[in-house]
């Protein structure tokens, strides 16, 4: 483990160089922020919901009305 | 196979929290902030990196991982030598899952031991005790705590050792209780209390404003900014070490090749929903990287010391920086308590997921019971984890397991996996596989995806990896230089870098412990033989 991972910076308080947050810094925040907060409560709404079961809906038979009594 | 009864997981819910506590770790919170605060390799360019990579490379091994894990469960097989065994067959398929087996125990001797100091930081901060005068108290108290001045000084002084004490049998009791009672029961709690503490926290760190009034540029908005501020993207998209750093990152955080996910996975019923699980797991874990842990710990850091501090390192930045800016703040030892408690829970829902393949593979390859299992993998793991204590000295020994075993072994082990998925089980198979019960389709430009663009970029960045953390390539294409890197000079050592003894000792260790597992599946392999499933 390099040392440098141990070590306490030597200009611990001192001013830096601005750092103001510009128009593509907040642009870049909330886009990552949001798509995953986004993503996560979408999920979690779909599993707690009980989740279609998606891969087979396509080989559900088709309802024909005629069929109805003979069914 | 007559193996002893199967564990299973008691509700959909609790198997996706088990993988997102697995992978919820310190990473999260205290390596992804570092990272894209970076001034070099960090901003806008390492997050479009890193949201290509997840899509890449995290979902598809991810979503691979689940649907192999679930196939050799229902071949009877939980852990990875037997789910490699079901899948590739004939004599030697069993032990393409070694590392499945050596990774996650390996990875446990060192991780045990950060979780330890977690609960003692925790502890200490509730009490009061990290009420520092100057920034090189703080670096004292962690080198006292951590022993990290000398070889077995944990031993004869400080808490340290009470601590690690308390957290191997925690981990022992609750991997004694099985998948539900013990993983399932801590992650349903951990997971949620995690996510109510770091948004306290998050509540906290936003509402900082300028803690020092003669310094109003050391806000928490301008801290913000140091973190998200995109720089030159351009630029840092054509600079290979961003996408290295990013795609180890998702490699990482997501605990993919790592063992555990497929292990989990295996203790499905066939036809248990995997593709929105998965998806589900993923998520989780990056609102916590993305969402909560990039908002609090680089901010805070830069509102209280400014930016210099928020460049050391992950050790650095959660046990020298951030108990610094708990200890300037007010109401401090709670809110770091809180902070430490937190990574507390994200370790111990990794560190146990670290040791459910172990007691698998034991469970189903050796025949033994749920307490011998747990009885041989403790023995283990103590003398794995007592190496780590003892040479504590620079951390050495954490740092060696770590590269070996952490970086090198994780890597090797999910670029396996994206081969055995593409070639050893067939593309289109596994697709189908995957869709066996699912709740949601995936899209089907990712069919190409898991063929060719998965194992290509994977195989890019894992021999990147491999020229960087062993020959020491400088990333530079046009004139490219190679040193060696500290571990492997720790090993044959040289002029100005004499060989670490701690080094040769660990190395020769993990080398025994590799061998020792695979007789151990050697002698699996005989068993399922005789029994096949």
């Amino acid at each position: 483990m390099p040392a440098s991972l141990f070590t306490l910076p030597a200009v611990v308080g001192r001013v830096t160089p601005p750092n103001l947050m510009t128009t593509a810094g907040l642009i870049f925040m909330l886009l990552s922020v949001g798509s995953v907060t986004a993503l996560f409560i979408w999920c979690v709404v779909r599993v707690l919901r009980g989740g279609r079961n998606e891969a087979h809906m396509a080989h559900v038979e088709p309802i024909e009305t005629e069929d109805l009594p003979r069914r | 196979m007559s193996s002893p009864p199967k564990d299973a997981w008691s509700s959909k819910m609790g198997v996706i929290l088990a993988v997102a506590g697995s992978a919820v770790g310190l990473g999260n919170f205290l390596r992804f902030p570092g990272l894209v605060a970076d001034r070099e390799t960090g901003g806008g360019a390492f997050l479009i990196a890193y949201f290509i990579s997840l899509l890449l490379v995290g979902l598809p091994v991810c979503w691979v991982e689940w649907t192999l894990g679930r196939f050799g469960g229902s071949r009877g097989f939980n852990s990875s030598p037997g789910i490699f065994h079901a899948i590739l067959g004939g004599r030697y398929g069993k032990y393409v899952g070694t590392l499945g087996f050596v990774v996650p125990v390996g990875v446990y001797f060192y991780y045990l031991v950060i979780e330890s100091w977690c609960l003692g930081y925790a502890w200490h901060s509730l009490n009061g005790n990290l009420d520092l005068a100057n920034p090189a108290a703080f670096q004292s108290f962690f080198a006292d705590f951590t022993g990290s001045g000398a070889d077995g000084h944990l031993f004869v002084a400080g808490t340290a050792l009470g601590f690690f004490f308390i957290v191997f049998v925690l981990n022992t009791l609750l991997i004694y209780r099985g998948l539900s009672g013990g993983i399932e029961f801590v992650c349903k709690w951990g997971m949620p209390l995690l996510i109510a503490i770091a948004l306290i926290l998050l509540v906290r760190v936003l509402t900082l404003g300028a803690p020092d009034p003669s310094k109003p540029e050391l806000n928490v908005w301008n801290g913000l900014g140091y973190m998200w501020n995109p720089n030159d993207v351009v630029r840092g998209l054509t600079n290979p070490a961003v996408w290295l750093k990013a795609a180890a990152q998702v490699f990482f955080t997501l605990s993919v090749g790592f063992g555990v996910i497929i292990t989990y996975a295996s203790y499905l019923k066939p036809k248990d929903d995997v593709v929105l699980s998965g998806l589900t797991s993923s998520a989780a874990n990056e609102f916590c990287e993305v969402g909560l842990g990039g908002m609090i710990t680089v901010p805070a850091a830069f509102a209280f010391l400014g930016a210099s501090a928020v460049a050391g390192g992950t050790f650095a930045l959660g046990f020298n920086v951030l108990p610094q800016v708990f200890a300037a703040m007010p109401m401090g030892h709670v809110f770091g308590g809180l902070f430490f408690s937190l990574l507390f829970i994200a370790a111990i829902t990794s560190s146990l997921s670290m040791l459910q393949p172990g007691i698998a593979f034991l469970e189903e390859g050796l025949g033994l019971n749920r307490r011998r299992s747990v009885a041989l993998l403790s023995l283990i793991t103590a003398f794995g984890c007592g190496l780590v204590v003892w040479f504590s000295r620079d951390l050495k020994a954490l740092s060696t397991v770590d590269f070996w075993i952490g970086d090198i072994g994780i890597f090797l082990q999910g670029t396996l996996l994206i081969y055995v998925f593409n070639f050893g089980f067939g593309t289109d198979r596994g697709w189908k596989e995957a869709h066996h019960g699912a709740a949601l389709r995936i899209p089907g430009f990712f069919l190409p995806i898991f063929k060719w663009v998965t194992p290509t970029f994977l195989t890019a960045i894992l021999v990147m990896f491999l020229l960087t953390n062993l020959a020491g390539w400088n990333l530079s294409f046009a004139d490219p230089v190679f040193r060696p890197t500290a571990p492997i000079l720790d090993l044959v050592g040289a002029e100005g870098h004499p060989a670490s003894p701690v080094a040769r000792l660990i190395a020769l260790f993990l080398f025994i412990f590799v061998g020792f597992a695979c007789f151990l599946i050697h002698l699996a392999g005989r068993r399922w033989s005789r029994n096949p499933a």
